[in-house]
């Protein structure tokens, strides 16, 4: 009797409760659009967020997600830069110490690297194409390679929300493209100076910080390949915020890390 | 010539100058946040540019735009950092070769972002959908922005070659 009850009454008043939640979908649909022509960037997160909301109007604090990673981030950022100034003294120190006593600690590799004639030509060119031409063109693969994971992190942190997510996924062509560029003219740098810069703890602490930051930017890729082909983006969403988070401050360490290079030598 | 270098020991010899030329770190800390706010630059402007000379195409130009608020951002960290190396070094910069290109770069660049709005190209480009192709005017734009910028970074590297300063 009550179960017949609850299934006679149950029916009709689900069904209207479904009803109800395509009535708040709509709304949240015709308010997006409305938002969109009134030039207010609707983010897919956003356009998600309405429609979550419509579907369970109890979940409470749910929008506050896009500020909090924004102070997580800022947060950060300025975490590893202290982080890293600290480091300069500790690091000072031992530099200064180890490049005391080069010549003892030096292997066969090393001194043959710096005796090639490609390293003396580095060292010795006057010309625009040894070692300022070299620096330049690590600088400029620096700004190719960050700057398009910089693109990629503040989209996935929400700002330009118009770029939809798969049409990020050029960007790292010129990511890989500054890599590249920054390796090579990175190992000429290094042919050019083998002895000291292998002695130089903070140069080990700047390699080890680029190959995280480049895995962390081949899983985003990776992530963005998947959404691409079909998978759902909003399970992956939060997973893409913390590693736009990590490239971020991975990146801001390797640069302080690389130019504290160039003053503890 | 003769004012800017009175300006340039007078500068040297204020108490700002003598913050940061004695404490490392704030010479350190202001080179890697030059060269973070470069990247920002970089990355945003140029973002713009290769969309606008179609390079990147899948995005719609408003959505790229709203990345140069960012560029911005990476610029006024530059600027900021920058005036303290000046404040710093004045006597390194002022007679620098290097240093008075980059500038001109610079001045070249801040013109062709005002003409890039000033004559219309921008508003006219802003409501170019995915994959549309930008008009000539733009590509323009877009080739004379990376080129300076590249410009600005090279004579920014160019200090200690081209001049005296580290």
């Amino acid at each position: 009797m009550t179960l017949k009850d609850g299934r006679m009454g149950g029916s009709p008043q689900s069904q209207s409760r479904e009803s109800e939640s395509e009535d708040a979908i709509e709304r949240a649909i015709d308010e997006t659009i409305r938002r969109y022509f009134m030039r207010h960037e609707p983010s897919p997160r956003v356009y998600a967020r309405a429609i979550s909301a419509a579907q369970q109007p109890s979940a409470p604090g749910r929008d506050r997600s896009a500020l909090r990673s924004w102070i997580v981030a800022a947060a950060s950022a300025t975490a590893a830069l202290l982080l890293v100034n600290i480091a300069i003294h500790y690091f000072g120190v031992v530099a200064a110490r180890a490049a005391s006593d080069i010549d003892g600690r030096t292997g066969p590799f090393l001194l043959w690297l710096s005796s090639t004639s490609l390293a003396r030509w580095i060292n010795e060119s006057e010309t625009i194409f040894g070692y300022s031409g070299i620096l330049f063109l690590h600088t400029l693969g620096l700004a190719m390679a960050v700057g398009a994971s910089v693109v990629v992190d503040l989209r996935m942190l929400g700002a330009a929300s118009r770029i939809s997510v798969e049409a990020l996924l050029p960007l790292f062509r010129f990511m890989w493209i500054g890599f590249i560029v920054n390796a090579l003219s990175g190992a000429m740098l290094f042919a050019a100076d083998a002895p000291r810069k292998a002695a130089n703890p903070l140069f080990e602490f700047k390699l080890v910080l680029i190959a995280v930051g480049i895995a962390v930017m081949a899983m985003m890729e990776r992530s963005l390949l998947k959404s691409e082909s079909g998978a759902a983006l909003a399970d992956s969403d939060r997973r893409l915020t913390k590693l736009a988070i990590a490239s971020l401050v991975i990146w801001t360490a390797a640069i302080a890390a690389g130019r504290l290079v160039a003053y503890t030598v | 010539m003769e004012s800017l270098h009175t300006f340039a020991i007078w500068l040297k010899s204020t108490d700002a100058s003598w913050l940061v030329t004695h404490h490392g770190w704030v010479w350190a800390t202001c080179e890697a946040l030059h060269f973070v706010g470069m990247s920002i630059l970089f990355g945003c402007i140029g973002a713009l540019d290769v969309r606008m000379l179609g390079w990147w195409k899948s995005p719609p130009v408003a959505g790229v735009n709203a990345l140069v608020r960012w560029g911005v951002l990476g610029f006024l960290i530059n600027l900021v950092t920058g005036v303290v190396f000046f404040v710093g070094e004045p006597l390194q910069y002022v007679d620098n070769p290097a240093f008075r290109f980059k500038m001109l770069f610079l001045v070249l660049a801040g013109w062709n972002v005002l003409m890039f709005y000033v004559t219309g190209v921008a508003d006219r480009i802003e409501s170019l959908e995915p994959h549309d192709d930008t008009p000539f005017s733009a590509k323009v734009f877009a080739g004379t922005s990376l080129f300076l910028w590249v410009g600005v970074m090279f004579f920014g590297r160019m200090l200690p070659y081209l001049g005296n300063s580290f």
